[in-house]
């Protein structure tokens, strides 16, 4: 029983991983390309928030210990939420500049197809 | 002796504060720029009489490793350390002649010093995470650069380039979760010492957490099928975003994924794997560059086959199992050749074509710049009696004493696909003559003139150089694992490791 929120997890993150990833490969929209990758992202964040996750633990927050006067071992691992908080930022940032490119591509092409490639002598 | 970690500080400082400094100082930004690569070069060359002996640590907020972000300036990472920053230097040099290589100069004044500081760092971490921050910071960072000179098809090549990259750093934080989940640590090195201290490690896991890791790496690195996505960004970008890409980027990324490799790959299926893939870039990317026509495209193909062929030294180093051999070193030094190449190549290419990437100007033209690029080309195609033929004579003398002929004729055949190419863009700077009055400016004599005398200097040094770098890597891994603090936290953590094998 204890295993199974862990594993409903994982299936949880890998479905959003897997099809966020197909999207972005395979849509020949950029936008839709961007969803897909902010999808895949936010699929690997819920594998890594399941890696440091326990049943039955608290979040391991200073104060909470300090009212149940508890040992760190009834939190759960507070690397991977640490990890997660950065990855979430990073992601922000990509995206960002995935939606500047889109928009600059935009202007100048008046499509969003990835395929519209203009002539070149190489 | 200054801290080295300095030199990761101050770039990233003056960075972030460049949007400020660039408006106070205008040009004299390139300068301050200058000043600090200066400051750096000075700080690893006088840490580097040290570190010969054994790696400098710096613990990060003075936490013990492995429970802390550690940096280790270990001999090599000083040596690519220092390379890098002098590639910085030479390069803000070139650029202080206010010619407009990009659509906004403060754009790249003020990421520039942040891939500078962010491939330090990735040189000389040993924290996985770390690894992927700064490997992060670089890529975004890229993307901006790769833009910076908008031509035809730069916005859609971009848009790949983040396609592909961001792929590669889903896979790599997967890889990350999944190994941390078994070891219970993010230090690479307590990561190697749980894998050889535990027989019974559960090698199955640890490995499918690898095999993301490393294909995350293979889109971080541009080998196949990674490098589809980035191609197209050597051509439409500056050409000076090209020696960046090649002579910086490639170079910190390709040394991490070494380390990465070499202290983790405990399966021999993973290395032959590596070896599979790095052997398809080397020979793909080869006879692409013999097809294609625009100079920077042929060099960036250039870069990924250079790129693949290291790995692959790499990979049969440790598939013989034994990492201080001399395959290892030698793949080393390959890279720092190829850097010092590619770099040379990108800056005085930039001189001489046009937006198609098609040679306009000659030797008529820029005769200083032309010399350091056929230099160039004679030292990473392996012409005696430039330093890239011995390495790579010694190194196919190495693969025949271990049996490895299969590869040392692939080696010859991409070599050969090599000269033909770099001889037909030889040929046409010699053949074009542009009516065009244009002389070679003096930010290109400086920069031009160095490398060349050091080339010179390297080539009459070749076996001193070889010497030098032959080192026992695994001695410097032990030192650094030593550092690792023991007392009881092995013991805790063998018992995490148990009680999370058992649940699963």
């Amino acid at each position: 029983m204890e295993n199974i929120t862990g594993i409903i997890l994982y299936i949880n993150g890998a479905m959003l991983l897997a099809g966020g990833i197909m999207v972005a490969l395979f849509s020949k929209n950029i936008i839709k390309m961007i969803i897909g990758f902010t999808v895949a992202e936010t699929g690997v964040n819920v594998i890594l928030i399941t890696t440091g996750f326990i049943n039955n633990k608290v979040a391991p927050i200073l104060s909470k210990f300090q009212q149940m006067n508890a040992p760190a071992s009834v939190a759960v691992d507070p690397v991977p939420q640490a990890l997660v908080l950065t990855a979430i930022v990073i992601g922000i940032a990509v995206s960002a500049l995935f939606l500047f490119y889109s928009l600059r591509f935009y202007t100048d092409h008046k499509t969003l197809d990835r395929d519209h490639m203009e002539e070149s002598d190489d | 002796m200054i801290n080295p970690i300095l030199t990761i500080i101050i770039p990233l400082l003056f960075g972030f504060l460049m949007p400020i400094l660039y408006k106070i100082l205008k040009n004299k930004a390139y300068l301050l720029l200058m000043l600090i690569y200066m400051f750096n070069i000075i700080v690893l060359l006088f840490l580097l009489p040290y570190v010969y002996d054994k790696p400098f640590m710096v613990e990060i907020a003075k936490v013990k490793p492995p429970f802390g972000i550690v940096l280790f300036f270990s001999f090599y990472s000083t040596i690519f350390s220092l390379l890098v920053n002098i590639f910085a230097f030479f390069l803000i040099f070139v650029k202080m002649n206010k010619e407009n290589d990009f659509d906004n100069e403060k754009v790249f004044l003020t990421i520039f010093p942040i891939i500078m500081a962010a491939s330090v760092s990735l040189i000389n971490t040993m924290d996985i995470f770390n690894v992927f921050v700064f490997l992060e910071i670089v890529t975004i960072s890229s993307y901006l650069l790769a833009g910076l000179k908008k031509q035809n098809n730069t916005d859609i090549s971009v848009i790949k380039f983040i396609t592909g990259t961001s792929i590669g750093s889903l896979l790599f934080l997967i890889g990350i979760s999944a190994i941390y989940k078994l070891t219970g640590t993010l230090n690479i090195l307590d990561m190697h010492q749980i894998i050889m201290n535990n027989p019974s490690f559960n090698t199955f896991y640890f490995s499918i957490g690898l095999m993301f890791l490393i294909a995350g790496m293979l889109f971080e690195l541009y080998l196949f099928p990674g490098n589809i996505f980035v191609i197209d960004i050597y051509a439409y970008s500056s050409a000076i975003s090209g020696a960046i890409f090649s002579g910086i980027i490639l170079t910190a990324v390709t040394y991490i994924f070494v380390q990465i490799f070499t202290l983790l790959s405990i399966s021999h299926i993973f290395n032959n794997m590596i070896l599979i893939f790095a052997v398809i870039t080397m020979l793909s990317a080869e006879f692409a560059a013999l097809t294609s026509k625009n100079l920077k495209r042929t060099l960036g193909f250039s870069s990924f086959g250079q790129s693949g062929l290291i790995i692959s030294l790499f990979a049969i180093s440790n598939l013989l199992g034994n990492k201080q051999n001399d395959i290892f070193n030698l793949a080393i030094l390959l890279i720092i050749l190829h850097a010092f190449a590619k770099f040379t190549l990108f800056i005085t290419l930039n001189k001489f074509i046009n937006k198609n990437g098609r040679i306009i100007k000659g030797f008529q033209n820029f005769p200083l710049s032309v010399i350091g690029f056929i230099l160039s080309i004679f030292l990473i195609a392996g012409i005696p009696p430039f330093p890239g033929f011995f390495v790579k004579f010694n190194i196919i003398i190495e693969l025949l004493r271990v049996n490895y002929l299969w590869f040392v004729i692939l080696i010859l055949i991409s070599a050969v696909l090599e000269i033909l190419y770099f001889f037909r863009m030889a040929r046409e700077l010699f053949l074009v003559n542009e009516d065009e009055n244009t002389n070679e400016c003096i930010s290109m004599i400086f920069p031009v003139s160095v490398i060349i005398l050091l080339l010179i200097l390297i080539t009459f040094n070749t076996n001193k150089s070889i010497t030098y770098m032959s080192r026992d890597y695994k001695k410097d891994v032990d030192f650094m694992k030593s550092k690792l603090i023991k007392s009881n936290y092995s013991a805790n953590k063998n018992t995490l490791i148990d009680s999370r094998s058992i649940k699963e």
